[in-house]
Order: C-alpha cells, then sequence, then structure tokens
C-alpha cells in the first residue's frame, strides 16, 4: 500500500531503450556482466517516537534533501471496523471529512491545503485509514494543524452526501466493468466469506444505504488518538513541528479502543467462473491462504514468491509471457494484511489459452516442490529483493509506508534492519519446503473471468474432484 | 521555455490533482458532475521535460444522465474568464505554491531518478542542465496578465479536440488477439 514502484511507463521506456540498443550489441561479444557486491543492509533513518497522554503515537524522521515534509495520520480503522450492510462507510467517511471542518469549509480547506503545496490525501483500506498531507518544508507546523483540525472538528455535511454517494457509485460502476476488479471479488469471497476481506469493492446497495447518522456513528465508533500515529518525515524544523502536535493533538480525546476483526481463510480448490462473453483475455486468479507476516516463516516466503511468480525473472513469468507469450503481465502476491496474507498468481491470458495457462503455473508450482532452486538463481531472486528494498524505501513516503506496515502488524523495526540480511539467508530447501507447505494446489481456489462458451472445456481438468457448493 | 512555464502555471491553476483548482470546484464541488478531473501537460512525462508543441488536456468521467454539452458548458464557463480578465492574485500564488511542490516531487521521483531524468532533458534541450536550479523563479516571472494572454492564446475553444468514450447499447464481441509480446 502506498509504496512507490517505478512506473509502468517508465519500464516501457527503459525496455525501449534496450531495445533501439540491441543491434549494436549484438554485434559485440556479450559479456557477462560483473558480479554485484555483497548486500548492503537497509538503514533505517534516525527518527524519534513518543506518544501523547492521550495515546497518540507519534513519530519524526529527518530525511533527505527535497525541500517537502509528509504529515500522516494513521487511524486503527478500516473495513474490518465496517457495520453490517455498511461496507464501504470506512472509505466513504473519508470523503466526508474532505468536506470542511466547524470553521473551514470545503474550498476553503482545499486553498488551505494548496497555500501549503497540498492537497488533503484520505481514504481507507482493510485494515487503516490514513489522512496525508505533503507539503513544502516551512508549512509543517501548519499542516499538522490543519490536519488536527480536519480529525477532530469535521463538518460531516449533510448537503454533500448525495454528490459524494454519486461519485462513490460512478467509481464502483467502473470498476465492476473491469474483469480484475470482478476476479478479484471473486477470489476474497471464496477465501474469506462474509467478512469484510471478503469484498474488494461495495455494492451500490451498501452505498445508497448510508446516512449521515451512519457515518457520524462510525467516526465516533472508530476516530481517537488511541488508535492513531502521527507519522512526518522529510525536511522539516523538529522543534515547531513538536510544538504545532502538541498544541493540535494534545486536546484530541482519545477514543475508542482498537476493535480486532480476524478472518478465518478458507482453503479449498474450487473453480469459479465468471461469463464474460466475446472476451479476447481470461483473468485469472489461482491462490490460498498462507501465514500472516508474523509467521517465522514469512520471509521465505516472500523470497519463494520472488523466485516463483512474483518477479520479473520469476518462473512463471518467464514460463507463460517469456517463452509461450500467453500473457503480458502476469504476477504473484503475498498479501499484506493484519496478520493474514493469501498467496496468488494473477494474469490476463489469452482465451483459446487459458486452460494451458493453469496447466504452466501448475506445473512451475509442482516443479518447486519437487526441486530445490539452484543456488545461482536463488541468489538472483535475493539481490532484486535486496536491492529493490533499498531503493524502494529511498523517499519520505516509502519510509513512513514502512514504518506504519511494522507497526500496524507488531513487527518491530528490527523487521527493516535485519530484513535484506534475512532475505538472503534463505537457502534453496527452505524455498521448497515453502512451496511443498504452503502452496497446495489441491487447497488452491481458482477464479476466471472469461467467454464461458470457449473456455469451459478448457477448464475442465482443473475442476475440483468434488465439486465444492457455491 | 517561456511558454511552458506559462502553460504550466495554467494548468496548476485550472485542473487536477488539486482540490481547490478552478476545474475541480466547478465540476466536483459546485456541479457534482464528476469526482475528480484528471489530465495535465505531457502525460507521457512530466510538465518539466519536454520542449515544443504538447497536449494540455483534461478528463473526466460522468453520469449518462448528464449530457456532454453541459459537461463542456462548464468548463467553458471556467476557462472563458480565464482569457477574457486577469486572474486574482491570490489564486495565481496558490498555483505557484503548488508548481514549486511538484517540482519537488518530479525531483525526488523514481529515487533520483527524477532529478537525473530533468538534467538530462535540459542538457538535451538547452544544452544547459543546471537550468533546473532557475526553474522556480522562471515561473514567478508568470503575471496575472501573462496568465491571461497565454490562456487567450491557448486555450481558444477552436484549438481543442473533445473525445468522448460512451458504453455501447449492448456489448459487441470484440475479435480475438494475440497476447502482445516486447
Amino acid at each position: 500500500m502506498m509504496t512507490r514502484t517505478p512506473t509502468r511507463k517508465f519500464l516501457l521506456s527503459a525496455g525501449a531503450l534496450a531495445l533501439a540498443a540491441a543491434p549494436a550489441l549484438a554485434q559485440a561479444q556479450k559479456e557477462t556482466p560483473p558480479a554485484g557486491g555483497p548486500a548492503k543492509a537497509f538503514t533505517v533513518p534516525a527518527h524519534e517516537t513518543y506518544a501523547l497522554p492521550n495515546g497518540l503515537e507519534v513519530t519524526l524522521v529527518p530525511y533527505g534533501n527535497i525541500p517537502k515534509v509528509s504529515v500522516d495520520l494513521t487511524l486503527r480503522t478500516g473495513g474490518v471496523n465496517e457495520p453490517a450492510g455498511l461496507r464501504g462507510i470506512a472509505d466513504f467517511t473519508t470523503d466526508l471529512l474532505k468536506e470542511g471542518t466547524t470553521t473551514l469549509s470545503s474550498q476553503a480547506l482545499a486553498e488551505a491545503t494548496a497555500r501549503m503545496g497540498s492537497s488533503l490525501g484520505a481514504g481507507a483500506d482493510d485494515d487503516e485509514t490514513i489522512l496525508r498531507l505533503d507539503v513544502l518544508s516551512e508549512n509543517g507546523p501548519d499542516a499538522v494543524k490543519l490536519l488536527a483540525d480536519v480529525l477532530q472538528h469535521p463538518l460531516l455535511p449533510e448537503s454533500e452526501l448525495a454528490r459524494l454517494k454519486s461519485n462513490a457509485v460512478r467509481q464502483i460502476t467502473l470498476a465492476k466493468s473491469q474483469p480484475g476488479t470482478i476476479a478479484a471479488e471473486r477470489f476474497s469471497k471464496l477465501l474469506y466469506g462474509d467478512h469484510p476481506y471478503g469484498s474488494v469493492i461495495p455494492t451500490e446497495e451498501n452505498i445508497n444505504k448510508i446516512s449521515i447518522d451512519d457515518v457520524r456513528k462510525f467516526y465516533a465508533a472508530n476516530y481517537g488518538a488511541a488508535r492513531s500515529h502521527l507519522y512526518i518525515a522529510g525536511k522539516f524544523d523538529s522543534a515547531a513541528v513538536k510544538r504545532a502536535i502538541a498544541e493540535s493533538f494534545t486536546g484530541w480525546a482519545k477514543g475508542p479502543s482498537i476493535v480486532e476483526n480476524a478472518p478465518m481463510p478458507k482453503a479449498q480448490r474450487v473453480l469459479d467462473v465468471t461469463d464474460r462473453p466475446g472476451a479476447p483475455q481470461s483473468t485469472i486468479y489461482v491462490g490460498l491462504p498462507v501465514p500472516g507476516t508474523t509467521s517465522p516463516d514469512n520471509i521465505a516466503l516472500t523470497v519463494t514468491n520472488s523466485l516463483l511468480g512474483g518477479s520479473f525473472a520469476s518462473r512463471i513469468t518467464a514460463n507463460i509471457r517469456e517463452q509461450k507469450g500467453y500473457t503480458y503481465s502476469p504476477h504473484s502476491v503475498v498479501s499484506r494484511r493484519y496478520h493474514d496474507a493469501y498467496w496468488a498468481e494473477v494474469a490476463d491470458v489469452t482465451t483459446a489459452v487459458t486452460g494451458p495457462s493453469l496447466k504452466e503455473i501448475f506445473g512451475e508450482i509442482g516443479r518447486l516442490q519437487a526441486e530445490a532452486p539452484a543456488a545461482a538463481e536463488l541468489q538472483g531472486i535475493q539481490s532484486y529483493l535486496s536491492g529493490i528494498f533499498v531503493v524502494q524505501n529511498s523517499t519520505r513516503q516509502a519510509l513512513i509506508g514502512q514504518l506504519q506496515f511494522v507497526d500496524l502488524q507488531g513487527l518491530g523495526e528490527d523487521y527493516l534492519k535485519t530484513y535484506v540480511q534475512k532475505i538472503n539467508a534463505v537457502t534453496p530447501a527452505d524455498v521448497q519446503r515453502i512451496a511443498k507447505q504452503y502452496l497446495k494446489p489441491d487447497e488452491m481456489a481458482i477464479v476466471v473471468v472469461g467467454d464461458k462458451a470457449k473456455i469451459t472445456e478448457q477448464l475442465a481438468p482443473f475442476a475440483p474432484a468434488t465439486p465444492a457448493s457455491k | 521555455m517561456g511558454t511552458t512555464c506559462q502553460t504550466a502555471t495554467l494548468r496548476n491553476t485550472t485542473q487536477w490533482g488539486c482540490d481547490d483548482s478552478l476545474l475541480h470546484q466547478e465540476l466536483v464541488e459546485r456541479r457534482g458532475y464528476t469526482g475528480d478531473v484528471g489530465g495535465g501537460i505531457n502525460l507521457l512525462g512530466n510538465m518539466f521535460n519536454y520542449h515544443g508543441p504538447m497536449l494540455f488536456l483534461a478528463n473526466l468521467t460522468y453520469d449518462p444522465a448528464t449530457s456532454s454539452d453541459t459537461i463542456l458548458k462548464s468548463i467553458d464557463e471556467v476557462i472563458e474568464p480565464l482569457r477574457t480578465k486577469p486572474i486574482d492574485q491570490k489564486t495565481l500564488d496558490r498555483a505557484m505554491v503548488k508548481l514549486r511542490s511538484g517540482l519537488y516531487d518530479t525531483v525526488g521521483a523514481q529515487g533520483g531518478f527524477g532529478l537525473v531524468d530533468l538534467l538530462a532533458s535540459m542538457a538535451l534541450f538547452d544544452d544547459n542542465p543546471s537550468r533546473v536550479n532557475s526553474l522556480v523563479s522562471e515561473f514567478q516571472k508568470v503575471t496575472p496578465a501573462l496568465l491571461q494572454k497565454t490562456a487567450s492564446e491557448y486555450l481558444r475553444p477552436a484549438n481543442r479536440t473533445i473525445l468522448l468514450v460512451q458504453p455501447q447499447a449492448a456489448p459487441v464481441a470484440a475479435p480475438e488477439a494475440p497476447a502482445q509480446k516486447q
């Protein structure tokens, strides 16, 4: 979430450059590039963490030389705290937070943030709600005060409810027209059922049902200092920012404690097909629940995923993209929600090779289970993961993202300090064990969104031995 | 680059990514036609790393109940005053702050590659990579009168192209396409 990665555009540009240089290179003898040096550990910049008497946690990270500062307030509330039938209210509440405070109209709020060089970013995912101002350095203290006002004195105006609902319904309609969203929704439902993790987008009915009283109740039940953490990173006047925090956040009510709502994900072979007549591609999700981030196998699972499908050099990508040409952008993921995770391979494949794509995906899982990877292959993945970790965490917002992550998961900062070292300590035998222990094909849900008339026969071999009830 | 400064400032005044922008205030907040106005200058890069003619565009998604004419009328109600009278200094000042903030983001993007890209662009277009240091002062020369002149010259209705993507009445099967490989 919110981790910066190179854009697709950037990657394409790099690819185009490589292509242009290819004829000249082909004439020269191909040389093996020099071996990279040993992986360097990631150093978390020096920072200060303290708590206000009301329970608000504060972390200040002086970082970088760009004259900007990010002010992020993370609240431990999100989809997991939504009442039944009001899916979407956590994010919807953040839309209303942007509609002004008891002393600032929405336009005055927008202009105030613009004068700092920012707009107020606000949104909620399943586990957390984040409000962000990313402002010019000299405005750090004012950004803190403004964020404090938005959080403590929101107007939550009923007058804007209908307009914001229209916006939300429009977004839902657009999202539901995308096969990727449909597949993600089906996959989540199969794994998590009626738990909030079981849905990636709310329904129109949910949104239309939300009343201003519902929003005010949700705010009262879930917002407060005791479940919040203020992260500030970048270049800023530390003393002035701390004064602003003390002045503007000390009076925030402690509020309710964190309410946990752990899911019980289901691992079972299911073949779930959604018809999309005429679709030139089938969107595939294949996966199952795996241990969460606090598991001792977490790092080994990360490495295994990267080798199997989670990186451009991975086996599944090399197979169904590079060798077979079935798909353009396949990838596997390990999800990272609170103390919960699933592994999934995701790909949009040409309709005619939907079945063969699944055969190759399962084939690669089986190959990794049968034989440990060569040391050189694993080392390549470890170098990639080590390097990308350092590069990706070289912005103020990415640093905040990592600190938010370890705080949410309760991992402690040692997780960040020892990450590179632990990545490189994973052995080929570990990878094979992880594949065998956790990536069990018989327990994987298969979701396909595609043209049923053309794919039903192809998919028949992947149906469960005993059809599961839907 | 003079023109780039003016159009870029205009972009920060009028649209996208900023809740205070004129198009956002009109189309999102006042009219409720859409939830967001996107767009910009040079969507293949950024507003600092091009030289020469470039597309300046805004895009939004609206409901079938609203006609495209209604949307265009609202856009015109934002654009036309920019062409006919100078903008107030406070609005221009806000645009300048956002522009400076955006420039710093561009410099820091992609773990330092943002700055490298700007240096390379200015070496290519101006033979002067150190121009990156004077970008802010160049933008600060833009006045309300210059902004009006720029809007009047470039935001002429006759210069614009309007693209509408509308849902079809019934789904039509798309031809089978082979997977692309690069």
